[in-house]
């Protein structure tokens, strides 16, 4: 029964459910990109259905249509349809699942989006209060006057 | 709808077992309908039935109280049709920088969603911030401020992988405060504090792992600094009595300056210490083997190069190139032949392949030539020159190049009388480009660079 099972183990099937009940048939060689449910079914073989309680079904469609496509030209164009909100969203998915290739292409659109803007919009965008005093922000405004230059207007 | 429909279709199977069967159909222990009628799989414990309102069919209240006389203690409901996985949206559907919206049923406020943002996650997007991004947001709060000093953002930083070196040159106005050159960004930063001591006058002769070395012009101390945070160290003294020009090479330990470096010095006449920046201390681990001559003609103008754990100097008399292996701790020499009409050659690396660059003047003619090193046959081989329009500028002048940086892109500077030529080449794209002169803050006059070393930056090398 085993052997019939690893025979069968690369068009076996697997069912994931985001955290608002959506369900997504997935074939086994996708779902193993995720790390957190290959541990799953590592420690449980027979589970056919794997919760993933910390992300929507939305989220989870688009992580899932990543891994099938995933190349050089996808990535590119991947991150380009999402606003700040969905990137921040998709990373923490993709850090759940620990999925490393797509925490990968999100860190570094998240960064792209924010490297020629200013701290205060940085602040804004992450919601961070800004804790510093004021010598202390005017000291490391000077010390890097170097860095503020061609800085994108708020 | 849907849910009305299952509904009918509950109540005429209840309606079924009515007539069916005259003794209690629902009892408390085992509230056995049909499973068909479940749409949603129980839950394996309890099965709950909850009060059900419905004023479009009278029949339903007649069934519900029918259901709530016989088991008081329970009610039921008709969960949510399962729904079937999303069918792909089309394109069209989905417009550019729109929210996927707000329609879910764990609504999610979108500022608490950053408040409760992992640091670990925060610091991985940081890490891949070009450098001038990260130093304008340290500004932002505390926390980006102090990442630095953390251990798990060094962590996240050695996971980038290195794109272009800097530059750092030395300007002929003030020797210590050098100008940075961001290749990828083809701008020159003018930091405002010096990584290093004013007092000191210090050449930069070599780097590795983020980190560059510095020797005084008396060739007495060494100094080893990260240009990008002020981390400075002094190494400790050498033990030699006579100050004599030395060549200098640096290899890290690891990937990265974290697990250590080694700096090798030698001289002339043989003499050679290496310093271990673990034990910080200088070690003289034995003599130069018979098979290497003496003295060493080494080509100070030429950076060392470094391969994994092993150094290469370039020497004349005989031309070619000695090497140590910091690992091994041997010496080897390789005779290889110069090209002719060669001036101001220097050694440099791409991808485990030794090059050459140097001047050829033929007649009143100059041009920039780069040479491969045929490990088989120990003969140079021409793989590039620079473009010819660019060598006619040099066209019966007298010229001068240094090389600034010696590993995958190299800064050429080119001098004749009232002439100072940037130019950057890319060892595995062959490509040249010009370089924009160095200006400093409120300054008009471009800069003369002709002293400097490439170093890749690392925010977390520490000296």
């Amino acid at each position: 029964m085993a052997e019939e099972k690893s025979q069968a183990s690369s068009s076996k099937m697997l069912t994931l459910k985001a955290s608002d009940g959506v369900l997504f048939e997935v074939e086994l060689n996708i779902a193993k990109e995720m790390k957190t449910v290959q541990a799953y079914i590592d420690d449980c073989e027979d589970i056919e259905t794997i919760p993933i309680p910390n992300v929507l079904g939305k989220h989870l469609a688009i992580v899932i249509e990543y891994i099938k496509k995933t190349n050089e030209e996808y990535d590119a164009e991947f991150e380009k349809q999402w606003n700040m909100d969905d990137l921040q969203l998709l990373l923490l998915a993709a850090n759940y699942l620990n999925i490393s290739g797509l925490q990968e292409c999100l860190c570094k659109a998240i960064a792209k989006r924010i490297e020629n803007k200013s701290p205060e919009y940085v602040r804004k965008v992450f919601n961070i209060e800004n804790d510093h005093s004021p010598e202390e922000e005017a000291k490391l405004r000077k010390e890097y006057k170097w860095a503020f230059e061609g800085v994108d207007k708020d | 709808m849907e849910g009305l429909a299952m509904l009918k279709y509950l109540i005429s199977q209840l309606h079924q077992l009515f007539h069916d069967s005259s003794s209690i159909l629902l009892q408390q222990q085992q509230p056995s309908l049909p499973t068909t009628i479940f749409l949603h799989p129980p839950p394996p414990t309890t099965t709950r039935w909850t009060s059900f309102d419905s004023e479009e069919d009278s029949s339903v209240d007649d069934c519900c109280d029918l259901v709530m006389a016989a088991g008081k203690s329970h009610s039921f409901r008709i969960s949510e049709p399962l729904k079937p996985p999303p069918a792909k949206k089309p394109r069209k559907d989905r417009s550019r920088g729109k929210s996927l919206g707000r329609s879910c049923s764990s609504e999610v406020m979108e500022q608490e969603i950053w408040k409760d943002f992992p640091e670990d996650l925060f610091e991985a997007v940081i890490a891949r911030l070009p450098i001038a991004a990260f130093f304008r947001f340290r500004s932002v709060c505390r926390q980006w401020d102090s990442l630095l000093a953390s251990q798990s953002f060094s962590q996240h930083c050695a996971q980038v992988p290195q794109e272009n070196p800097w530059f750092y040159t030395i300007t002929h106005e003030n020797v210590n405060s050098g100008a940075m050159y961001d290749p990828s960004l083809k701008k020159w930063h003018h930091p405002s504090i010096s990584p290093l001591p004013t007092k000191l006058i210090v050449l930069p002769v070599a780097s590795a792992g983020g980190l560059v070395c510095f020797l005084d012009i008396g060739h007495r101390n060494f100094y080893v600094c990260n240009p990008l945070t002020q981390s400075f160290k002094e190494l400790p003294a050498r033990s030699v009595k006579v100050w004599s020009r030395v060549a200098v090479g640096m290899t890290v330990n690891g990937n990265s300056a974290g697990s250590g470096y080694k700096i090798l010095w030698v001289g002339c006449n043989g003499e050679y210490e290496v310093y271990d920046s673990v034990k910080n201390s200088w070690n003289r681990p034995g003599n130069i083997p018979g098979s290497v001559k003496l003295p060493l003609s080494l080509n100070f103008r030429s950076q060392a190069v470094a391969i994994d754990s092993t150094l290469y100097f370039m020497r004349s008399d005989p031309e070619g190139v000695v090497s140590y292996d910091v690992a091994t701790r041997v010496w080897k020499q390789y005779i290889i032949p110069a090209p002719l009409h060669l001036t101001d050659h220097t050694l440099a690396e791409y991808d485990g392949q030794i090059m050459l660059v140097g001047l050829l003047t033929k007649n009143a003619a100059t041009c920039v030539c780069i040479w491969e090193l045929q490990k088989m046959t120990l003969l140079w081989k021409e793989v590039d020159r620079m473009p010819n329009i660019w060598c006619l500028d040099f066209y019966g002048k007298h010229v001068r190049m240094t090389c600034l940086g010696n590993k995958g892109l190299l800064m050429l500077s080119l001098r004749s009388k009232q002439m100072n030529r940037l130019v950057t080449y890319n060892i595995a794209r062959k490509e040249w480009l010009k370089v924009p002169g160095c200006v400093v803050p409120h300054g008009k006059k471009r800069q003369w660079i002709a002293c400097g070393t490439a170093f890749y930056p690392c925010l977390t090398a520490v000296a």
